[in-house]
């Protein structure tokens, strides 16, 4: 099921993801935005394997945990947009509320509908309802 | 809080919130516009954004918003402030996400007549040589050196390169190299991504256009910007690609950490700011610079080979010659009056174009007497204007106008209000050639989804801020997604 939902933004896209962790939250985010990439996948192209899985550490320390958010999104575009990857899943090895290890899991993609430019901290916080952690993060594209 | 109901109107197209009126401002918070499109942003926080700007270490005499304002990150999009050097804050969002993304417009020889029957040879052929859409690499393949020379010289690396002429370089913003770019100031991460999209046109809202001269409304000016009826120019608009996106997610990170030890403290994140003499702030002017090169690099980059296709189809001696490339993203060390003083300032403009009147040093000695040239990219479907900058800017907005049509509608709603077969037909039946590699990517740039450009550019001349010159009108989109 589903963590995330896509919202509309005037300029760009935002993505509400909720989760009962720290860690599934990050992850529903990181889902949401690249559902927003609508990546196209190697199979169009044919100039990488289809559906090639990859796998990219991270390793992220920020002032505090909406920051963490921020950083760990933007490192995932960076990563995405230097090697021409698409991630669907996050493996970590520690999520504090200022740092965050682990690795990014996905596969190699042709290209992307949606070039994401960047995750701001445009109306950015992390709420805590009923147990469960929502974050609505806006993407610059 | 309500922020519009602070606005008090001063003309039909000047509307203010007063210092004193919201806690924390400055300086007075101005926005031409019109009362029609202030209805328009009365559903987002662009006003509330204006008024956080005003509230800026250093910010002086005013912080104004063009009447295609619209809602960003920390400045509205349509934002424009200028702060007081050495101390005063330079701030990525007072420059944008994209760094130096602004417009460059072609001037052909020819007549739309004469070019009508290879229309949609050309449209064809551009696409296919110029790299667009989000993941697809450029043409060139630069060499870690070459890239930082790019970042340090700009258009001019590309002239000296074979990739441009001379005049070129007189005929863009700071000649096409911004001063003080620094390649140390600026992560591997950035270069990293920028590395391969040098010549590319990107996406979302970027685009090559083929336009007619519709309607000359100065023939003086014109005849002097080398302007005619009926004449084929082509537009290119985009920026500094992830290249610039990197530097500016850097640098919002980097100075949001620092703002305790300035003692800052901002009402958005998004805002994160440094003084300008501090070390974060000349790093990031030196990264800003950076980004600004590689913009107009590319820029640069793309016209070359819009040159070489021009030329295939039109035989060789048929040439195309630059009018001007104007930014809409960046800051800049220019020297104002405030309150009569001239002082040097830090002119932040976010989705804002300079638009410098007469007699500037800044303009081109060939416009110098009339007024530098300013292009306004509309939307598929709709108008382009070419205006000129006059001394009523210098005295009101530091020499600065719109920049486009500013969106109105969200993307998301864009593709419900909108078919994508529906709109290619609709753009084909005004005449229109398409080449997109995406429907869902011309729906997300259909022209409901923003303002009228017409009422956008008629509010900006009947506040003084820049005459019209021409409309053109599109005959030709090519973008990517």
């Amino acid at each position: 099921m589903k963590k995330f939902e896509l919202l509309p933004h005037t300029a760009d896209v935002a993505v509400k993801a909720t989760g009962s962790s720290r860690e599934e939250l990050f992850s529903a985010a990181m889902q949401g935005m690249f559902e927003a990439a609508s990546p196209r996948s190697a199979a169009e192209g044919a100039s990488v394997p289809p559906s090639m899985k990859v796998e990219r550490k991270f390793l992220i320390s920020s002032s505090e945990e909406v920051s963490l958010l921020v950083d760990l999104l933007n490192e995932a575009i960076y990563l995405s947009a230097t090697h021409g990857e698409a991630y669907d899943d996050i493996e970590f090895a520690t999520c504090t509320l200022t740092n965050a290890a682990g690795v990014f899991k996905g596969r190699a993609v042709e290209g992307f509908a949606t070039e994401i430019k960047a995750a701001t901290y445009h109306d950015l916080k992390i709420e805590k309802s009923d147990g469960l952690l929502t974050a609505t993060i806006v993407f610059d594209v | 809080m309500r922020y519009h109901e602070f606005l008090e109107p001063r003309s039909p197209h000047l509307y203010e919130i007063p210092v004193g009126k919201i806690p924390g401002m400055l300086v007075p918070a101005r926005f031409y516009i019109s009362k029609e499109l202030l209805d328009e942003v009365k559903t987002d926080r662009s006003v509330e954004q204006l008024v956080n700007v005003s509230m800026l270490p250093g910010v002086v005499e005013q912080v104004i918003a063009m009447p295609d304002m619209h809602e960003g990150y920390g400045f509205p999009i349509g934002g424009l402030a200028a702060t007081e050097l050495p101390h005063g804050v330079i701030s990525p969002g007072g420059v944008g996400y994209d760094i130096n993304c602004g417009v460059r417009l072609l001037l052909s020889n020819l007549t739309w007549k004469q070019v009508e029957p290879q229309m949609e040879k050309l449209a064809t052929e551009l696409m296919r040589a110029i790299p667009s859409g989000a993941g697809r690499s450029g043409r060139l393949k630069l060499l870690k050196h070459e890239l930082e020379e790019v970042l340090v010289d700009g258009a001019t690396w590309c002239v000296a390169k074979g990739l441009g002429r001379a005049e070129d370089l007189e005929h863009t913003e700071e000649g096409g190299r911004m001063k003080g770019a620094d390649p140390g100031c600026v992560s591997d991460h950035a270069k990293n991504r920028g590395r391969g999209q040098l010549g590319t046109l990107g996406s979302g809202n970027h685009f090559l256009e083929v336009e007619r001269v519709e309607t000359l409304f100065d023939a003086e000016t014109a005849k002097v910007f080398g302007l005619f009826q009926d004449q084929v120019v082509i537009a290119i608009h985009c920026g500094s690609r992830g290249f610039g996106h990197q530097v500016c997610t850097d640098y919002v990170r980097t100075m949001l950490q620092k703002l305790p030890e300035y003692k800052i403290s901002l009402p958005d994140k998004e805002l994160a700011c440094a003084p300008a003499d501090s070390p974060e702030g000349q790093d990031y002017l030196a990264a800003m610079a950076a980004a600004a090169n590689f913009a107009w690099a590319n820029r640069q980059i793309i016209m070359h080979h819009v040159r070489d296709e021009w030329s295939r189809i039109f035989g060789g001696s048929e040439t195309l010659k630059l009018l001007y490339d104007v930014s809409h993203n960046i800051a800049k060390r220019e020297k104002h009056l405030v309150h009569g003083i001239e002082k040097e300032l830090l002119v932040h403009r976010k989705g804002a174009t300079r638009a410098f009147g007469p007699g500037r040093p800044e303009v081109p000695l060939d416009f110098r007497e009339i007024g530098q040239p300013v292009i306004i990219p509309g939307t598929m479907g709709t108008a382009s204007y070419v205006l000129r900058g006059t001394d009523e800017a210098m005295k009101h907005t530091f020499g600065t106008v719109c920049h486009g049509a500013g969106r109105r509608l969200s993307r998301h709603a864009a593709k419900l209000a909108v078919q994508g077969d529906q709109l290619r037909h609709q753009l084909e039946d005004q005449g229109i050639v398409v080449r997109c590699f995406s429907t869902s990517g011309l729906v997300e740039e259909a022209p409901l989804a923003y303002k009228d450009v017409e009422s956008v550019v008629n509010v900006v001349e009947a506040a003084g801020l820049s005459a019209k010159v021409a409309r053109l009108r599109p005959i030709a989109v090519i973008k990517g997604e």
